[in-house]
């Protein structure tokens, strides 16, 4: 660039690209052809999905046929569009939802260069992703409800138009702290907690979407897209208002999770998510005193509870999961989806047990064995799903053929238990070992094990709960317990 | 817990090896520690200071050699060996849910000292964190972090403390006092093993220096 030259945000982003064309050293046509046997799986795995979720939704239709249980798919697919508006505003409240790379923030916002163009095309990216997604969540859930074609299609692009719009208003915020995202995201997930409530209670209002098909629908997705389209231009507006300070923090922290998921290390993932949630909040009141010895880290669990109390309300909140399940009459999958839900959100409960098992220098600190730590850590995390356990048992009891507490108890500890060894297996994983031999593969060489690093977790719960799904009563139990037993042992002994 | 000998050290280490493949690191170092000296290593970079410390501590797997405390092998898995060895090393790391009193405090009270809030309470205001007690670790600076490092260190029962540059990222008077600290230290009866580059460091606390660059 010549001095004197005009510089503007085309010019510089056109410089960049050639810069970036000039290293490519590959087309997109030879990367393709490298990548064929990834493009054949990613056909083969679609169709067989695809499949899946016909059949399932034919299983789901005839198992389903009573009016309440009608009812509750109904609702449960309005729920679903409330909780992906309510899923966007927090992801946008979380990463921006406009950011930039840190080294874009250190050599391009620096620049006097209008930023209103360099943003734009973030915002429409980040709006675009939102669409995608709440569109894909929402034509999901509305498959599997039995929901019409059309309704499908009408649905899918009415999530996807307030997915982008819950975006855009997020960078409208953006400006004045993203307050306004952060009332809008506890607001919208309030009321998809509290809808999901009714429909575990059978309480429910009557809805339908019927109308979503016809003119009426069609007439509110026109609404809602002009609205949408407003919001576009008042978001654009703003975005000269952004501080480079607003753009920076959320660029940093998906560049940490992109290395994180291009590694498939998920808890490498969940120790920055961790990470970051505690050090927005930089202090917190003191507790000490306590019990010595082991009773000191159990101990400061109990005070970790007490502080976390979102991940608390996660965990309570995975309680409708089993009841809203057993209300929509999928009895045969209330074990499983009861052990997810536990997991999912169970997982957040364990931040000393991934802190502990990742970190040899703060093990060599503690006067006790690597065993004894890892026990000590997962008492409390044992205990919060031992209660929720007990509490998920009466939905769980309508998997179980004989409904006795004898029967039914036994299942909901094993299905409780289950969530607390995947947690384990999940948290306490090795990191990809780059030093042991490659494997190659058309993405180029990764280590053994990479791949099914994505499945850790996710492998011992399917283990476990595959007694109780074969033997829904005590002596299925009692078998995925002593799995569970065997599987622990070998977790905290582990090296 | 081993029964000391009169005759051995507090720590003993022959014919320490650690090989990475065919690039030789450490090719038979032998040293020992008594209680209440210290023994500095020191040497340019890539000498094989910190891997000696990180065999002798645990974290690594020497190639071969022996590492004795008190004239029994060392195991860095027995409890007895953590609670007598004090490590502060690059890879130690917090709890990032956990204040900086809170980190004293658990590990304080982990090893069932004597009057933990007395001791904790000394401990802050030795290391010039008592403002940042309440404070996440995520929030505290590199040089703040090393204090709390070193913290963890003297809140514990120890008798003998590893030290890995310990005077990295800390300012003139944080060197000053850590000085003074592993002084009294070793004046209190405690082996200490240390690896520096700062030279006032070393000549104030060491009573003795082997060079692994000489080697």
């Amino acid at each position: 660039m010549t001095a004197g030259a005009e510089v503007t945000a085309r010019s510089l982003r056109r410089q960049m690209r050639e810069w970036r064309r000039g290293r490519a050293d590959t087309t997109l046509y030879e990367q393709l052809s490298d990548a064929y046997i990834w493009v054949f799986s990613i056909v083969v795995i679609g169709a067989m999905a695809i499949s899946a979720l016909i059949q399932t939704r034919v299983g789901i239709a005839t198992g389903c046929t009573a009016g309440p249980c009608e009812d509750a798919r109904t609702s449960l697919v309005w729920a679903s569009v409330a909780g992906v508006v309510a899923v966007a505003l927090a992801a946008a409240q979380a990463v921006g939802p406009v950011m930039v790379t840190p080294a874009t923030g250190a050599w391009l916002l620096t620049t006097p260069v209008d930023r209103g163009p360099l943003l734009r095309s973030r915002l429409l990216l980040a709006a675009l992703t939102s669409a995608i997604g709440c569109g894909a969540v929402v034509a999901l859930t509305t498959l599997l409800a039995g929901s019409s074609p059309a309704a499908i299609v009408a649905l899918a692009l009415l999530a996807a138009v307030l997915g982008s719009a819950a975006v855009l208003a997020a960078a409208m915020w953006q400006a004045s702290g993203g307050r306004g995202t952060r009332r809008a995201a506890t607001a919208t997930g309030a009321v998809t907690t509290a809808w999901m409530l009714l429909i575990a209670l059978d309480r429910a209002p009557r809805t339908s979407d019927d109308w979503s098909a016809g003119i009426t629908g069609w007439i509110v997705l026109g609404v809602a897209a002009v609205a949408a389209a407003a919001l576009v231009v008042v978001a654009v507006g703003r975005l000269t208002m952004l501080l480079r300070a607003q753009l920076v923090p959320g660029g940093s922290l998906l560049a940490s999770l992109s290395g994180a998921l291009a590694g498939l290390d998920l808890t490498l993932a969940y120790d920055v998510l961790v990470a970051r949630r505690w050090r927005n909040r930089a202090t917190v009141r003191p507790v000490r005193g306590g019990p010595g010895g082991v009773g000191a880290l159990i101990w400061r669990d109990v005070v970790r509870l007490r502080r976390s109390r979102g991940a608390v309300t996660a965990l309570a909140a995975s309680l409708l999961v089993p009841y809203v399940v057993a209300r929509l009459g999928l009895d045969g999958v209330i074990v499983l989806a009861s052990a997810l839900a536990a997991f999912l959100t169970g997982v957040w409960l364990c931040s000393a047990l991934r802190t502990t098992g990742r970190n040899p220098g703060l093990m060599r600190s503690f006067p006790m064995t690597l065993a004894t730590i890892r026990t000590a850590t997962l008492v409390v995390p044992a205990g919060a799903l031992a209660v929720w356990s007990l509490a998920a048992a009466p939905a769980i009891a309508h998997a179980v053929p004989d409904t006795r507490p004898g029967e039914v108890v036994p299942v909901a500890i094993a299905t409780g238990a289950a969530a607390l060894g995947a947690t384990a297996r999940w948290l306490l994983a090795p990191a990809p070992d780059y030093s042991q031999p490659l494997v190659s593969s058309p993405a180029g060489a990764i280590p053994t094990g990479l791949i099914g690093s994505v499945f850790r977790g996710f492998d011992v719960l399917l283990l476990l709960t595959v007694p109780l799904l074969v033997a829904p009563r005590a002596d299925g139990a009692l078998v995925s317990l002593a799995l569970n037993a065997g599987v622990m042992a070998f977790l905290v002994h582990r090296r | 817990m081993p029964e000391p000998t009169s005759s051995s050290p507090l720590l003993r280490v022959r014919d320490l090896c650690r090989h990475f493949g065919d690039l030789h690191v450490l090719t038979d170092l032998d040293l020992d520690v008594e209680s209440g000296r210290a023994l500095a290593l020191v040497g340019p970079n890539g000498s094989g200071k910190t891997t000696a410390l990180r065999c002798i501590a645990g974290a690594d797997e020497a190639t071969s050699g022996t590492i004795e405390l008190d004239g029994a092998p060392l195991d860095e898995r027995s409890a007895a060996t953590r609670r007598d060895l004090a490590v502060v090393m690059d890879d130690l790391d917090f709890f990032p849910d956990l204040s900086v009193v809170e980190h004293l405090d658990l590990l304080a009270r982990a090893h069932r000292v004597d009057d933990p809030d007395g001791l904790v309470d000394r401990v802050l205001a030795d290391v010039g964190l008592e403002h940042q007690a309440a404070q996440l670790p995520g929030t505290l600076s590199s040089g703040q972090r090393r204090r709390l490092a070193l913290a963890s260190a003297f809140v514990r029962p120890r008798r003998l403390l590893i030290l890995d540059e310990p005077e990295q990222r800390l300012d003139v008077d944080g060197l000053a006092w850590l000085a003074d600290r592993l002084v009294a230290e070793k004046a209190d009866g405690l082996g200490i093993l240390l690896v520096s580059h700062d030279a006032a460091l070393v000549e104030a606390v060491a009573d003795e220096v082997l060079d692994l660059g000489l080697l």
